[in-house]
C-alpha cells in the first residue's frame, strides 16, 4: 500500500551552503515513508523531498545483511526499496557514521517490500540490515556535487532530537529495570524498611518518561495507578498498590504478587518503549504532558498519598520535561526561537528555585515529604509550573514541519 | 501596531479632562464617557453593543453598567519594567479586539499549538464588554520594578477602616483588570485571556464575579436592586454630568504624576451581607436602616425615588423621618461636605460559607474617585455609625490607580513607563 505523506509546509528551496550542512555533522534527512505513515500524518513533521534526477536502490534483506552489500550512488533524492528475503532480518537502515538512524523501515518479512526516501550529499554512509542492532552491514558511498536541498539543516536538528529522546528513554527505562529489581528483591526478603527507602528513588526513572508507558494502553495503570483510578471490579496493581501495603499496614507481606507483576510489566515497557517511534512535536506534547501530570497530582500530594514522597516525583517529571526541552532547543534555535528558548529557560529555572528548599539530602526520597508543605507553598509551586508550561505548550508547534517558512 | 504619530503629550492633554466634549447619548448608554471615537475606532455595528475601546478615558467607568462583572486582581512577579510593559502591551491589543468582539487570536489556528484564544466567546457579541486596567499601591513599592518615584500622589493602601473584617487573600493586589459585559461568559473569556496571555508575569490573585449590576450611573437607567431588595445607586453621579464626573472623579492636571492625568482610583470592597439576619427583619427595620421605602425607593422623607431626601423632614412621633442612623442620610453628600463618588458595583454570591452553611453573598463595591479620601471619608462615617452594618461586614478591599484610556499603537498605562 502506498500512502501520500502530505505536505503541511510548502516546500521551500534554500540555498543552505555546503558548510553550512556538514558544520552540522549532518545531511539531508528529509525521508519520505512510504509504508508507516501514521506518525508523520498525525503530526505533519515530514516533508517530501523528490526531485526529477531521483535513482531508486533495490535492497534484499537476507539473513547475514543485505544484497548489494556495497553501493555508490550520486548525490541527490534517492529511493532505498527494500525487499524481504529473511524471517530474522526484516528491517534495513541508511546511518550516517556517527551512527544517526537517517531512514529505516520495519518488519519487513519475507515477500513485502517498503522504502524510504533521502536526500543525501555525498560522503560515506552505512547500511544496516540486521536484526535490530543497527551494526552496519554495508556501505553506501555518495558521490558527486552537493546538490541544492531542501530546508535541510532543521530535519536534521530535528532528527538529532529526536534519536537523543530515543536514547535517553532506553537509559531510564534500563535504570528503571535495575532499581525494580533491587525494590522487589527488598520485599521478597521481607526487609520493610529497605522497600520504603527504595520505594521513591525506583520512581524517579518511570516518572521522568512517563508518557512514553502512557502510549501503551493500559500499561501505565498497571505500573502507576492510584486506587481512584481503577474502575469498579478492576485490579489495582503496580507501584502505588505496593506502596499502601507498606505504609498502611508497615509490611512487605501481600506484596510479593504485585511485585512480580511489576517486574513484568517494567520488563514489557521495556520491550515496547524500544519499538517507538518519535517525532519533533510528540517530544514537545510529552513535556507539556509531564508538567500536567506535577499539576494534576503531585502538587496535590495525591500520587503518592501513602508515602508523602509526591515531591521526588515532582522533581523527576520536571526532569523528564527539561530533557526533552533540551533537545529540542537546537530546532527551536534553528528556526529562529530564541526568545521562547530563552523564556523557558528561564522558568524551568524558576521551578528548580521553586523546589529546591525542599531538598532533603538525608530522606530517602531525597525531598521534603508532602505534608511539610503548606497551602503557600503548594500554590507557589502550581504557580511556577503553570508560568512554564504555557511558553512549552507552543513549542510543538515550532518544531513540527520542515522549518520552512513559506 | 504603528504608533499613529499620537504624542503622549497629546494623550495626557486629552485626557486631562478640561477641554473634553463629550458624545453622549442618552439612550446609547454604552457610549457614555467617551469622545467622539477617533475614525481609526472599530466599526460599531449597530445592536453588537461594542463599546468604544479607545478614548481619553477607559472604557469601563463611565459607560452604563452591563449586566455581569468578572474581576480579577494580580499580584506582579517581574522586577523588570520591560517584562510587564509587554505584557500591558498584549493585553491592550488583546482588549482592543475582544471590546469588537472578536476573538484574541485563532481559536483553530495550527492543528499541533493550542489555540490562540480559548474560544468560549465564538458566537457571542461583543455584549457591551469593557475592560479596565488598574495598577495597586504595591507595584510602586521600592525594590521593586524601580517605579516608586512614578507613584501616583494619592495612591497608598488604605488604612484600617471600621467596619471591616479582611480576608488577605482576597484583597488589594499589584494589578486590576475589571471585564464587564451583558454576557457573563464574554467577561469571564476577557478575564481568562488576559490572565493567560499574562502567565509566568502576573499571577491571579483573587477574583471576583458579579451576577446583576447594583448600581446605574444614569437616571435614564433603571436603578437595580442589591441583594437586601432595595434599589441601589439612586443618588449615584450621572456619569454624563462631566462636571461632576471633573469634580469628583477624574484625576486631574494637578496630579503630580502625569501619566495617571485622566485617570481615577477604584476602590473595590467586598461587602457581605448577614442574609439569614436580614431576610427576618421585618419591613420597617429595613426600611429605617437604608431610609427608604422598599417598593418604590422613595425616602422616607416622601416623595418618588428621584425625589431629593429632606434631612431635617419629621415623622408623626417628631422624630427624624429619615433616622439618624440610616445609610441613606450618612452617605448623602449633603451631611460628607458635598462628597459623591461614582459607584459601579455589583452583586456576588460565592455559594455558601462552609463554617455556617450561611450564604455567602452580598454586593461587590466598586467605586471610582479622583482622590482615595472620598471613599475613605464615607467609610469612616458609615462603617463607624450606619444601622446597615449589624447587616454587612467588608470581607476585602482593594485600591488601584486606574491610568487614562489609550489610543491606536499605545497601550493602557504606557505613560507609567515613558
Amino acid at each position: 500500500m502506498k500512502l501520500e505523506v502530505p505536505t503541511i509546509f510548502p516546500a521551500r528551496h534554500l540555498a543552505v551552503g555546503l558548510t553550512a550542512l556538514l558544520a552540522a555533522g549532518t545531511l539531508a534527512a528529509c525521508g519520505s515513508d512510504d509504508k508507516t505513515t501514521s506518525t508523520a500524518a498525525k503530526s505533519g513533521s515530514t516533508t517530501a523531498a523528490v526531485s526529477e534526477n531521483s535513482g531508486t536502490v533495490k535492497l534484499t534483506l537476507n539473513d547475514d545483511g543485505c544484497s548489494p552489500k556495497d553501493v555508490t550512488i550520486p548525490a541527490g533524492t534517492t529511493k532505498f526499496e527494500g525487499v524481504g528475503n529473511s524471517g530474522k532480518v526484516t528491517e534495513f537502515e541508511v546511518l550516517d557514521k556517527t551512527g544517526l538512524i537517517l531512514g529505516e523501515r520495519e518488519n519487513v518479512t519475507p515477500g513485502l517490500d517498503a522504502s524510504f526516501t533521502l536526500d543525501l550529499q555525498p560522503g560515506s554512509y552505512d547500511f544496516s540490515c540486521s536484526i535490530g542492532d543497527h551494526k552496519p552491514t554495508g556501505t553506501l558511498t555518495v558521490t558527486g556535487a552537493a546538490t541544492k536541498t531542501e530546508d535541510t539543516t532543521p530535519s536534521a536538528m530535528v532528527a538529532a532530537a529526536v534519536a537523543g529522546y530515543k536514547q535517553y528513554v532506553a537509559a531510564q527505562v534500563g535504570e528503571l529495570q535495575t532499581a525494580a529489581k533491587g525494590f522487589v528483591s527488598a520485599l521478597k526478603a521481607g526487609d520493610t524498611q529497605a522497600a520504603k527507602d527504595q520505594f521513591a528513588k525506583t520512581r524517579v526513572y518511570y516518572e521522568r518518561v512517563e508518557p512514553v508507558a502512557e502510549a501503551f494502553g493500559d500499561l501505565d495503570p498497571r505500573i502507576d495507578a492510584r486506587v481512584n483510578d481503577v474502575a469498579k471490579g478492576d485490579k489495582w496493581t503496580g507501584f502505588h498498590k505496593i506502596e499502601q501495603i507498606l505504609w498502611k499496614e508497615n509490611t512487605t507481606k501481600g506484596t510479593e504478587k504485585y511485585a512480580d507483576q511489576l517486574l513484568e510489566n517494567i520488563d514489557e515497557l521495556a520491550t515496547k518503549a524500544g519499538t517507538l517511534k518519535y517525532d519533533a512535536p510528540q517530544i514537545a506534547n510529552g513535556s507539556v504532558g509531564l508538567l500536567n501530570e506535577v499539576a494534576a497530582s503531585k502538587i496535590t500530594g495525591e500520587e503518592d498519598r501513602y508515602s508523602h514522597t509526591d515531591l521526588s516525583d515532582f522533581k523527576a517529571n520536571v526532569e523528564g520535561a527539561q530533557k526533552a526541552f533540551e533537545l529540542l532547543v537546537p530546532v527551536l534555535n534553528e528556526r529562529g526561537e530564541q526568545a521562547l528558548v530563552k523564556t523557558i529557560v528561564t522558568r524551568f529555572a524558576a521551578v528548580s528555585d521553586a523546589l529546591a528548599p525542599y531538598e532533603r539530602p538525608d530522606e530517602p526520597s531525597g525531598w521534603a515529604l508532602y505534608d511539610e508543605l503548606s497551602k503557600a507553598d503548594q500554590k507557589k509551586l502550581a504557580q511556577a509550573v503553570d508560568a512554564l508550561a504555557e511558553p512549552l505548550s507552543t513549542v510543538a508547534e515550532k518544531v513540527s514541519g520542515s522549518g520552512a517558512k513559506s | 501596531m504603528k504608533d499613529d504619530g499620537l504624542t503622549r503629550r497629546r494623550l495626557l492633554a486629552a485626557g486631562g479632562g478640561g477641554a473634553i466634549g463629550l458624545a453622549i447619548g442618552g439612550g446609547a448608554g454604552f457610549a457614555l464617557g467617551h469622545d467622539d471615537p477617533p475614525a481609526d475606532q472599530p466599526a460599531e455595528s449597530p445592536g453588537a453593543n461594542v463599546v468604544p475601546v479607545w478614548g481619553p478615558h477607559q472604557a469601563g467607568i463611565a459607560d452604563a453598567p452591563q449586566d455581569r462583572l468578572v474581576f480579577a486582581a494580580f499580584d506582579v512577579t517581574t522586577d523588570s519594567q520591560d517584562v510587564l510593559a509587554d505584557v500591558l502591551r498584549q493585553w491592550s491589543d488583546a482588549i482592543v479586539k475582544m471590546t469588537a468582539g472578536d476573538p484574541v487570536g485563532p481559536v483553530a489556528g495550527h492543528p499541533l499549538a493550542p489555540p490562540a484564544d480559548t474560544g468560549e466567546a465564538m458566537g457571542l457579541p461583543a455584549a457591551g464588554l469593557t475592560v479596565t486596567v488598574g495598577f495597586g499601591p504595591s507595584l510602586f513599592r521600592a525594590g521593586r520594578l524601580g517605579l516608586e518615584k512614578r507613584r501616583p500622589s494619592l495612591l497608598h493602601p488604605l488604612g484600617p477602616l471600621p467596619g471591616e473584617e479582611l480576608l488577605p487573600a482576597l484583597s488589594n493586589g499589584d494589578l486590576c483588570v475589571q471585564a464587564c459585559a451583558n454576557d457573563p461568559q464574554v467577561a469571564f473569556h476577557a478575564i481568562r485571556n488576559l490572565a493567560r496571555i499574562g502567565r509566568g508575569v502576573v499571577l491571579l490573585r483573587w477574583t471576583q464575579l458579579g451576577f446583576g449590576r447594583a448600581a446605574a450611573t444614569s437616571p435614564d437607567q433603571q436603578t437595580p436592586r442589591n441583594l437586601m431588595g432595595f434599589k441601589d445607586g439612586t443618588n449615584n453621579i450621572d456619569a454624563s454630568d462631566q462636571a461632576k464626573m471633573k469634580r469628583f472623579v477624574w484625576v486631574g492636571d494637578d496630579e503630580p504624576q502625569a501619566w495617571l492625568r485622566g485617570g481615577s482610583y477604584l476602590v473595590t470592597r467586598r461587602i457581605r451581607m448577614r442574609i439569614e439576619s436580614w431576610d427576618r427583619a421585618n419591613l420597617d427595620d429595613q426600611q429605617v436602616t437604608i431610609g427608604r421605602f422598599k417598593v418604590n425607593g422613595a425616602p422616607l422623607s416622601g416623595g418618588q425615588e428621584h425625589t431629593p431626601l429632606r434631612l431635617s423632614a419629621k415623622g408623626p412621633d417628631g422624630e427624624p423621618a429619615i433616622p439618624d442612623n440610616a445609610h441613606v442620610r450618612l452617605a448623602a453628600p449633603e451631611v460628607n461636605d458635598d462628597i459623591e463618588i461614582l459607584r459601579r458595583g455589583y452583586n456576588y454570591t460565592d455559594g455558601t460559607d462552609p463554617a455556617s452553611g450561611q450564604l455567602d453573598a452580598g454586593l461587590f463595591f466598586i467605586a471610582f474617585q479622583r482622590d482615595p479620601a472620598q471613599f475613605v471619608a464615607l467609610q469612616n462615617r458609615l462603617g463607624a455609625s450606619d444601622a446597615l452594618n449589624e447587616y454587612i461586614l467588608h470581607t476585602s478591599s482593594a485600591l488601584f490607580a486606574v491610568p487614562p484610556g489609550f489610543r491606536r499603537g499605545g497601550f493602557v498605562g504606557e505613560g507609567l513607563f515613558a
